[in-house]
């Protein structure tokens, strides 16, 4: 054992002196830490240079990693796949028709959607995605739920649009860097999205858990509405995210409301597609993006 | 082992390798890189892998960090892993003084004790960050933050094994 295991000043005041001054040190250490604590509580754009800074930095790094995990992922699947495939194939063909058959009545109700949309005047607004990006990585040390997209301001990217993937809602942008952002997922504690139940058009608030499930309750407090298996969807109140995409399936009720799971699971979904927020103006009035 | 470092030049390799005072500090910065783990994770369970390895190399050797490096490390890890600036910088030297405090009232080292004061480092951090969650607007129940603590407390042995055989590497102690 080369230096001492345990400190013992003893009685040489130089050694005291280095000692207490050292626990000086580390106090001022915990006081500075407390203030940026409290600066980026109270005024959390602050550091908003730094934080995109950071994020790109660390981008490289994640998105290596990311694509070791999916390589190694596929191959695992992929195997499994080859493995049952002709029990497979036949459940894939009776899906694809039972597919198509819902295709032919989606694209009736299409055009019968188009015709009363005509009739009445209403103008549908073309949303063009503002970026699209993959997924690279999330907060696994902490209660709170983000995740790392490879698109940043480079690609038009700002703080507070909403973020989607091909299955459903994923979350904001929260912080913003020149190459990568970091994303508030919809199942984040500090998340809420204002929903309605897809069957009833009932108006709901959904808000995460903080792990991987949303809480939903009606507006209108009394009888429990929800039934397993229904399909939340952004109602486009408050302008933020856009109306009508999914944004989580029930699985279990509870007291007064519902508990249910994300449809977008970012683990799976890999992709991710930025998109302008619902009504320019809530962007520029609210500070949506909180942390 | 006498006759054989006699015959070769082992002896005069003895003592720490060159930069060995550079290993803690080092590894802790290197472990922030663990929250890039490219696991898409849903609760959040994993251990903050930096507070760790400062732990555990903190409570093997006492003098492995200068008193500044806890805030520096600290503001490293937040800004790697995205948290909010601060809350490491104050984490990490809030275990830093608790170790301190509680090493000085110690009589004996053993491993359950090392143990233990290495759980009530992690939860007291643990507990911060879920304050700071709270007051973010993010009020994640306590019961929620249990998980967490229990893994990264069962992981610590582990962690304090790899700076144990680290150091010994560095000081060429075995």
């Amino acid at each position: 054992m080369a230096p001492p295991m345990i400190r013992r000043s003893g009685w040489s005041r130089r050694a005291q002196y280095s000692l207490f001054f050292g626990f000086v040190a580390l106090v001022a250490g915990a006081v500075l830490g407390l203030v940026l604590l409290t600066v980026s509580l109270v005024a959390p754009r602050t550091f908003a240079d730094i934080r995109g800074a950071a994020i790109d930095a660390t981008r490289p790094i994640a998105e290596t990693g990311s694509a070791v995990a999916a390589t190694v992922e596929g191959l695992a699947s992929g195997a499994g796949d080859y493995w049952d495939a002709a029990e497979q194939n036949a459940a894939l063909r009776e899906e694809r028709d039972e597919l198509r058959r819902r295709l032919i009545e989606a694209e009736a109700v299409m055009r019968e959607n188009i015709r009363l949309k005509q009739t009445i005047g209403l103008v549908e607004r073309s949303r063009e995605p503002i970026a699209t990006g993959r997924i690279i990585g999330s907060s696994q040390d902490s209660p709170r739920r983000f995740a790392v997209l490879s698109v940043g301001s480079e690609n038009g990217v700002a703080n507070g649009m909403p973020v989607r993937s091909s299955r459903g809602l994923i979350g904001r942008v929260v912080d913003t860097g020149r190459f990568a952002s970091r994303v508030l997922l919809v199942s984040d504690r500090a998340n809420v999205v204002p929903a309605k139940l897809l069957r009833t058009d009932e108006a709901v608030i959904a808000k995460g858990r903080g792990d991987g499930t949303i809480d939903i309750r009606p507006l209108e407090v009394g009888r429990n509405p929800f039934r397993p298996g229904d399909i939340i969807a952004t109602s486009g109140t408050g302008g933020l995210y856009p109306p009508l995409v999914p944004v989580a399936k029930v699985i279990r009720l509870d007291d007064d409301g519902a508990i249910a799971v994300p449809m977008a699971r970012p683990a799976e979904s890999g992709f991710a597609i930025v998109e302008p927020p619902f009504e320019p103006a809530a962007l520029a009035s609210d500070p949506l993006g909180d942390e | 082992m006498g006759r054989r470092s006699l015959s070769s030049s082992a002896q005069f390799r003895r003592g720490p390798v060159p930069g060995a005072a550079y290993w803690p500090p080092a590894m802790v910065l290197l472990a922030s890189f663990f929250a890039l783990w490219p696991v898409i994770s849903f609760r959040g369970w994993w251990p903050d892998m930096a507070l760790l390895f400062l732990i555990a190399w903190r409570l093997q050797r006492p003098l492995a960090f200068s008193p500044w490096f806890a805030p520096v490390a600290g503001l490293f890890n937040d800004l790697v892993a995205g948290h909010m600036i601060g809350l490491s910088v104050f984490t990490f030297s809030l275990a830093m003084i608790v170790a301190e405090l509680i090493e000085r009232r110690r009589e004996w080292r053993d491993y359950a004790s090392e143990w233990l004061v290495a759980a009530i480092l992690i939860a007291v951090a643990e507990l911060v960050q879920w304050q700071v969650a709270r007051l973010n607007g993010a009020d994640v129940p306590l019961a929620a933050n249990g998980a967490p603590i229990v893994i990264a407390v069962l992981l610590f042995p582990l962690i304090a094994g790899i700076v144990n055989w680290a150091d010994a590497k560095r000081l060429r102690d075995r």
